[in-house]
């Protein structure tokens, strides 16, 4: 426990160091760069929306490097393990909107004058969205490669290629698939987020449906952040069925165990590509020219000792906890020392408790939607053509950037003067709320069927059915898509204490709308001091709350 | 009806606890243009008091069945009755005992038996008082604080028995309810449930148990409803009078076990008295295929003894093959024409001696030209002829089969006919692209024939 807080301290020093150290950096150069606007014109949309996606598309792709990287180095080497994980913990609570308002100004100065700077901070946004949940998903995979595979690979002396392209990504292709698509999904509300965004008292904008949606919030046109939602659903299907259903089914291949799926995913557009005989030469020429490189590669990687690649897991030396530690007590010193003389006692407080005004919204995002989607799911997931319908849609509603839903509650909240103080509970849920029906209608549906039976010729009704049956049933799921909804709740905080409608602006306190605040009047104490708080929370309450309440589910409900 | 007038001449007074009449169960085929019998006008009645066993092979709806006289699913023809009156919803007369043991892995073995009473709404302390009775009946009064998950699969099964038993129900149904378990412990298990029943402290009235194991239903039964399979239809009863507790080394116990095995492996057999007569071979049996590897068929051809044959009730006992096993590479056999069941005696055909003590290559010729017996394969071989590539797409036998069968039975088949022309090398087939072709061997095969 000590040891865990230790390096929450550590990771934050580092995030707020490189963060000074970069928006140091960008004040000397002083960007002038002359920003193209952005056309309302509906008929632009699609334009716009094919840039928002090949950001997105590039974004994964460096996720996906990023995360067989990392992972690889963390399942080899026991103290990368012991130092990196924890840290990638930490970096996933960091809400990624922070991250965005510190870092943009350095990449305006790495490429001054360009757009590039803007697309590297977008990118940047976008894959800081989904690379730690990436890299934490390969190494799992790969710790959990039998240890048969293993040895075989080493036996028949596998290259170091050998062994990653043979054996540890088609080992975790289908859990990284899954990841991917799950975190793409995630990853639209960043994207969308970043095109348009306001640090230091500017604002930067980047061609995109995020911006588009900015534009017409600023000029009042409900009309087009309509045409932009309908744009963004289209975008949602057709990714979803040119990409990632082709990958899903293709993935199947490499399932470890070989009986093969309850139910085989299917995709018309893989059949397609599968049945064309064009592509099938283009295939094969392809991977007649790659073969050279493929061989220089096994050259390269060959191992030199006898035995073949090193064998995983080897045992951490104890110097590595006490190392940890004692960064970690001059990072407390350090950190505290910062605050006080940067923004005093007062102030360090007041945003605390700012913090624990979010916390409280973030807590009514998570148990509100559990209360009206616990039903809900059961009705659905006990009804197996229903969750099959309307599984995948929840999929797509949870695809949706919750920013673009944003601009209606507004005009809404606005036009009958609901205070944001509860509205933004609201928005705050729009992103949140589908993760706990999503997560909660799939452990309903994955009640084994003997089991609901049971409880049908055994009588249960009422009380009783729920609280022997169906909620411990599906306790585990909640918890996961609680965990997940309250991440979705602490990032949208950032855009929903403070919104705006053309010239009016709603505002509430809480950390979200400090954090915003700090941002767009470039305030770097403070923004700081915000990160940390916000950030604070969430690790503590993922370490003291969730976390328990994982392993009590592990012990007491699993098999 | 013919069945009521049975029951009269046998003096049957009292009301029957459960009636079926005309049941069919229908779900849609594969492709969803037809609806393919499960179950098909059944017609049995269940009496105070006796234990009915459910024997056939899989695919003959016993499952089904059972879930039918338990209210959870409703017939699709037909009626169902309790006490006279139609049965709506759950049945409030059973308790069941489920094959995979259906335990909540988060309630400890106490909790899990009390579950039904505590849903009668019985006080806290009646609730705990029977269900303690009820595992020191199975012997599980010391684990009562234990969760499922600390047992073995024996016991588990015990706590199954243990909920159905604290209901004290008019029936008890039982869902193959020890096949789930190893050798041993179910046949321990299976002699405690037969001590009670003989006992006269059995905790209920009737039992149904649905079986694929010829020993245990003739242990347990006082009737043997047989079912036939793809649809499901009753072929008859058989009565088992052997007094108890039952011996199984006793000759009217194996004279019985064989009288049964003789019929299970014969589906076209009369049963007893019965006056259903088995219908035809429908259509629909002539493109099935038997869920059993070719592999399997020959090694057990090199198993049967020449000249004589050998019993099924032996040959089950000595492999230590479950019937649910045995049966389809039988089935196998005898649709390739290499085996041939006459009563319960297997034997061999002259092309199953000749593949039997073939060198490995003339046996994938033999097993080449018979499987052109099969009727799915031949019509796979006039499919591939007839394309100018030579090329059939897996598509054209799943729609076949989809026509006749339901998606997971049409699905099995197909995965059955790949391992078939794959074991021999009749035709190749590739999973990337569901393409079906010609294959080099057949063509020379062909060339050789001509």
């Amino acid at each position: 426990m000590l040891l865990d807080f230790a390096l929450l301290l550590l990771g934050l020093t580092v995030v707020v160091g490189i963060g000074s150290l970069s928006s140091q950096m960008a004040v000397s150069f002083h960007p002038q760069a002359q920003l193209p606007g952005v056309d309302l014109n509906p008929l632009l949309l699609p334009y716009y929306a094919a840039r928002s996606s090949l950001r997105m598309f590039i974004a994964l792709g460096i996720s996906l490097t990023i995360a067989v990287a990392v992972g690889s180095l963390t399942a080899r080497s026991a103290v990368t393990e012991r130092l990196v994980l924890p840290l990638v913990d930490v970096l996933q609570s960091v809400p990624v909107l922070g991250f965005l308002a510190v870092i943009v100004p350095f990449f305006i100065g790495l490429f001054p004058g360009s757009l590039l700077g803007l697309e590297s901070a977008a990118l940047f946004a976008i894959v800081t969205g989904q690379v730690w949940n990436l890299i934490f998903c390969y190494h799992q995979s790969l710790r959990t490669i039998p240890a048969e595979l293993r040895e075989a690979s080493r036996v028949y002396g596998f290259t170091g290629w050998q062994q990653m392209v043979r054996l540890e990504l088609p080992a975790s292709a289908i859990p990284m698939v899954w990841n991917g698509m799950m975190s793409f999904a995630g990853g639209w509300f960043f994207a969308t987020q970043s095109e348009a965004i306001s640090v230091n008292n500017s604002n930067y904008i980047l061609p995109g449906i995020g911006s588009y949606v900015a534009a017409a919030i600023a000029q009042q046109r409900l009309d087009c952040v309509l045409w932009a939602l309908l744009m963004m659903l289209l975008l949602i299907v057709v990714t979803d069925q040119l990409f990632w259903r082709p990958i899903v089914t293709w993935s199947e291949q490499f399932r470890l165990d070989t009986n093969s799926a309850a139910n085989p995913s299917q995709s018309w557009f893989l059949e397609a590509l599968q049945q064309s005989e064009l592509l099938r030469q283009l295939g094969h020429w392809l991977g007649t020219a790659l073969l050279p490189l493929g061989s220089s590669l096994n050259r390269w990687t060959r191992s030199r000792g006898r035995d073949g690649p090193a064998p995983l897991q080897k045992q951490e030396p104890r110097w590595v906890d006490n190392v940890v530690l004692l960064a970690g007590a001059v990072a407390t010193v350090l950190a505290c020392h910062h605050s006080l003389e940067q923004v005093g006692l007062g102030e360090t407080l007041q945003a605390f408790g700012q913090g624990l005004l979010t916390f409280g919204r973030v807590l009514a995002v998570v148990g509100g939607s559990t209360l009206i989607f616990l039903p809900l799911a059961v009705l659905i997931g006990l009804r197996p053509r229903w969750a099959a319908l309307l599984q995948p849609v929840m999929l797509m509603l949870a695809s949706i950037p919750a920013n673009l839903l944003f601009p209606f509650f507004t005009v809404v909240f606005l036009f009958c003067g609901m205070p944001l103080f509860y509205g933004c509970v609201v928005l705050m849920a729009m992103g949140a709320q589908w993760y706990v029906l999503f997560n909660v209608t799939a452990g309903a549906s994955a009640i084994p069927n003997d089991l609901r039976e049971m409880s049908q010729v055994f009588q249960l009704k009422g009380r009783q059915r729920w609280r022997r049956f169906l909620l411990p049933a599906m306790f585990s799921a909640w918890i996961t898509g609680a965990v997940t909804a309250s991440g979705a709740a602490w990032n949208a905080s950032i855009v929903a204490e403070l919104v705006t409608w053309g010239s009016h602006t709603l505002q509430t306190p809480g950390i979200g709308s400090y954090i915003a605040q700090a941002t767009a009047h470039g305030d770097q104490p403070r923004l700081f001091l915000g990160l940390v708080v916000m950030a604070l929370f969430v690790v503590g309450t993922n370490r003291l709350v969730w976390r328990p309440l994982y392993r009590f589910a592990e012990e007491r409900y699993g098999n | 009806m013919e069945t009521d007038a049975l029951l009269a001449s046998e003096g049957v007074t009292s009301q029957p606890l459960l009636k079926v009449r005309h049941v069919a169960k229908l779900f849609r085929s594969a492709d969803g243009s037809s609806r393919v019998a499960v179950l098909d006008d059944i017609d049995l009645d269940i009496e105070p008091g006796e234990v009915v066993a459910l024997l056939g092979r899989s695919g003959s709806g016993k499952s089904t069945l059972l879930r039918l006289m338990a209210g959870l699913i409703t017939p699709s023809e037909g009626r169902i009755e309790r006490d006279g009156q139609p049965l709506r919803g759950v049945n409030r007369d059973v308790a069941i005992v489920f094959q995979s043991f259906a335990l909540l892995p988060w309630l400890t073995v106490l909790e899990n038996t009390a579950v039904g009473l505590e849903a009668r709404g019985l006080g806290e302390r009646e609730v705990r008082r029977r269900a303690l009775r009820a595992l020191a009946m199975v012997g599980l009064e010391g684990s009562a604080e234990a969760y499922p998950r600390e047992l073995s699969g024996g016991m588990r099964q015990r706590v199954g028995f243990a909920r159905a038993f604290v209901m004290e129900p008019a029936l008890l149904l039982m869902d193959e309810p020890f096949s789930a378990l190893d050798v041993l412990t179910a046949e321990n298990l299976r002699r405690d449930i037969d001590e009670l029943w003989a006992g006269g402290t059995f905790p209920a009235g009737s039992i149904v148990i649905v079986t694929h194991s010829i020993e245990e239903a003739v242990l347990l039964s006082d009737r043997v409803v047989l079912l036939s399979a793809n649809p499901g239809r009753i072929r008859g009863v058989v009565p088992n009078p052997l007094p108890r507790p039952r011996d199984d080394t006793a000759p009217a116990f194996r004279n019985l076990v064989d009288t049964l095995y003789g019929y299970m492996t014969d589906p076209d057999k009369p049963v007893g008295s019965s006056p259903l007569a088995v219908e035809q071979a429908t259509s629909q049996d002539a493109l099935a295929l038997p869920p059993a590897s070719l592999g399997a068929v020959v090694d057990l051809l090199t198993l049967v003894p020449e000249q004589e044959g050998i019993s099924v009730a032996e040959l089950a006992d000595e492999l230590v093959l479950e019937l649910d096993d045995l049966l389809p590479i039988l089935d196998a056999g005898e649709l390739l024409e290499l085996m041939a069941v006459d009563g319960a005696r297997l034997g061999l055909t002259a092309v199953g001696r000749a593949l039997a003590e073939a060198s490995e290559e003339e046996q994938q010729r033999l097993l080449r030209s018979q499987l052109m017996l099969v009727p799915l394969v031949r019509r796979l071989q006039e499919a591939l002829e007839a394309s100018p590539k030579a090329e059939v797409e897996g598509d054209f036998v799943l729609d076949l089969l989809s026509e006749q069968f339901t998606q997971p039975e049409a699905e099995a088949m197909f995965e059955t006919l790949v391992s078939w022309i794959r074991a021999c090398g009749l035709f190749r087939y590739s999973r990337e692209q569901d393409r079906f072709r010609a294959s080099d061997a057949l063509e020379n095969g062909q060339d050789g024939q001509v």
